[in-house]
């Protein structure tokens, strides 16, 4: 149930944010794309790890998992975010 | 049993063979031949292979059937002394009450109350042939109050006899060897069995069945008869008993890791004895399953006895042998007991695995390190040499100092379970790291090192403090009875 609400949310900001830059004609380069994309993808599994890890009664690999996948996660869409602002 | 297929069943049994012969495995003739293998019935996941040989090398040539008396939890005091035997249990007897008393975590009265309790099977026995035939001063009065009318009342009445088809009048079960497959791995799905392969006692498998019981030391042995039949120095198996039956009972891993240290604790071993407790109540009930179709089914008198249990798991396809030298399967990892019950049913063999198991463990040596006896092999490569008379020769494998391994459970006071504790197969399966993991070291041995470091890294296998437990609110017996079935 919340994947699924976490889907909605997602797609439904994409789909947001994809129409904005279409209707501003802002340039977006393509690695910029592709940066998001993997934060996206980093952060999402990050959330799946930390929540699954914790319902294994595994705190210590929640932990960690945020550590090694959520840090990052944060670097790369803190570099997306940037480029995005700038370009 | 009958499947009814669609149109273009002939391109696709083409193209399945095709595909089947590429990997060395099984062909199937027929759609319904598909549909009523047993593997069609045992969900796996799509990186374990069926093999037509298990991933640990067998020497059939040199291997002799195992003299179950020489098994180290039967021979320890021959092993190590009987002067060290007898100190190593007095230490066990004084350490019980001494913890007991000074309510150590892990070995509280409670703890060991629960360890005691798990292990008991109810008013289930073991019996070769089946509880109800194994005293001659059992009465046989018919009972018509029985309430389906198909039992004989014995001496005990909480332990009724059950009547075979000869003796109800009625002809005896016929099914093919595949719908008799199937129906046992759903009859003991019901009783309580996790993973149930079969095996033909061909001329290799028979090896792997004691020469000796393993507890009482009765001969085992083949003979041309109709019934398998019992005396004071020998068990008898009939020729036309050709089959085994192999299944699993999973052990919680939430217990498990309620080691302390490197030691286990009452608390951690309490679903050892559970397991076992369970996989006697299976047994005696499929036995009885046998019995009423009319068939016999022939168990070990002793949780250890009768055969090699983890052997005839690995060639069951259950799993793979590894360094612990006992059996992890893809699915529960080692937190499993293998149990084996011999009947005349015929049955479909199902084929041994790969899944990368056995290759990890070369690379991973976790259960050595965390081994409190130093029991276990550290070598990189498994070996053909054994370690002594309680390893069973014929196989490459990591044999285990047994004689090493039993002192320690008299100085645990609770037997061992930590390398099965810190062992990366122990796991659950939430996160997307384990459905990462598996996958990829069932296709390449390349990342093992990787794996096993980060194994230790996210803090899996740790010790957990034991009487956190408690708290705890686990479904029952602490597994995920839902793992490798339709419903997961």
């Amino acid at each position: 149930m919340w994947w699924f609400l976490y889907g909605l949310v997602t797609g439904a900001g994409g789909m947001r944010l994809i129409m904005w830059v279409i209707q501003e004609n802002v340039t977006v380069g393509w690695y910029v794309w592709l940066l998001g994309a993997l934060a996206l993808l980093l952060g999402t599994l990050t959330a799946q790890h930390y929540f699954a890890s914790l319902q294994e009664l595994e705190p210590k690999a929640a932990r960690r998992g945020l550590l090694v996948m959520g840090v990052p996660a944060l670097i790369l869409a803190g570099v997306a975010s940037w480029l995005f602002l700038t370009s | 049993m009958r499947y009814h297929s669609t149109a273009g069943r002939r391109d696709y049994m083409k193209m399945l063979e095709l595909e089947q012969a590429k990997a060395g495995a099984t062909i199937f003739h027929d759609l319904d031949e598909v549909i009523a293998s047993p593997t069609a019935a045992w969900k796996r996941p799509w990186w374990v292979r069926w093999v037509d040989k298990p991933t640990v090398e067998i020497d059939w040539d040199n291997m002799q059937r195992f003299d179950g008396r020489k098994m180290q939890q039967v021979s320890w005091a021959k092993y190590v002394g009987e002067d060290v035997a007898k100190r190593l249990t007095q230490l066990r007897d004084k350490r019980m009450k001494q913890w007991i008393l000074e309510n150590k975590s892990g070995y509280t009265l409670r703890d060991r109350a629960m360890l005691l309790a798990g292990a008991q099977a109810g008013s289930v026995g073991t019996s070769f042939l089946g509880f109800w035939r194994g005293s001659s001063e059992m009465s046989r009065l018919q009972t018509p109050e029985s309430s389906t009318g198909t039992y004989v009342q014995v001496k005990d009445p909480f332990q009724p006899r059950p009547l075979s088809p000869e003796e109800w009048g009625i002809p005896r079960w016929q099914g093919s060897p595949e719908e008799n497959a199937r129906m046992i791995q759903a009859v003991m799905r019901h009783f309580g069995a996790d993973q149930v392969g079969f095996l033909e006692l061909d001329e290799h498998i028979r090896k792997l069945v004691y020469s000796f019981d393993a507890r009482d030391g009765k001969a085992l042995e083949f003979e041309d008869v109709d019934q398998a039949y019992e005396t004071d120095n020998k068990r008898v198996i009939p020729e036309r008993a050709r089959w085994v039956i192999v299944f699993s009972v999973q052990m919680s891993d939430e217990l498990i890791k309620r080691y302390a240290g490197k030691a286990p604790t009452a608390l951690s071993s309490s679903t050892v004895g559970l397991a076992y407790a369970q996989g006697r109540n299976i047994s005696d009930r499929l036995q009885t399953f046998l019995y009423v179709l009319g068939y016999q089914g022939l168990m070990g008198t002793w949780y250890n006895g009768l055969a090699i249990a983890p052997a005839l798991g690995v060639m069951a396809g259950l799993g793979e042998l590894s360094r612990l030298n006992k059996l992890i399967s893809p699915e529960y990892g080692p937190l499993q007991r293998i149990f084996k019950v011999i009947t005349d049913l015929p049955l479909t063999s199902t084929k041994p695995i790969d899944a990368g198991i056995m290759r990890f463990c070369r690379t991973c040596k976790k259960c050595a390190e965390a081994c409190p006896a130093k029991a276990l092999s550290m070598e990189t490569e498994p070996s053909w040499e054994v370690v002594g008379p309680w390893n069973n020769p014929g196989h490459r494998a990591y044999f285990q100092d047994g004689p090493r391994c039993r002192n320690w459970w008299s100085v645990s006071t609770v037997g061992c379970s930590t390398c099965l504790a810190v062992c990366p197969f122990s796991r659950k399966d939430k996160s997307f790291v384990h459905k990462l993991v598996q996958p990829t070291l069932s296709l390449t041995p390349l990342l093992n090192g990787f794996f096993t470091r980060m194994h230790t890294f996210f803090g899996y296998g740790q010790a957990r403090e034991p009487e956190s437990w408690w708290e705890l609110n686990l479904p029952p017996h602490g597994i995920n009875s839902v793992r490798g079935t339709q419903l997961e």
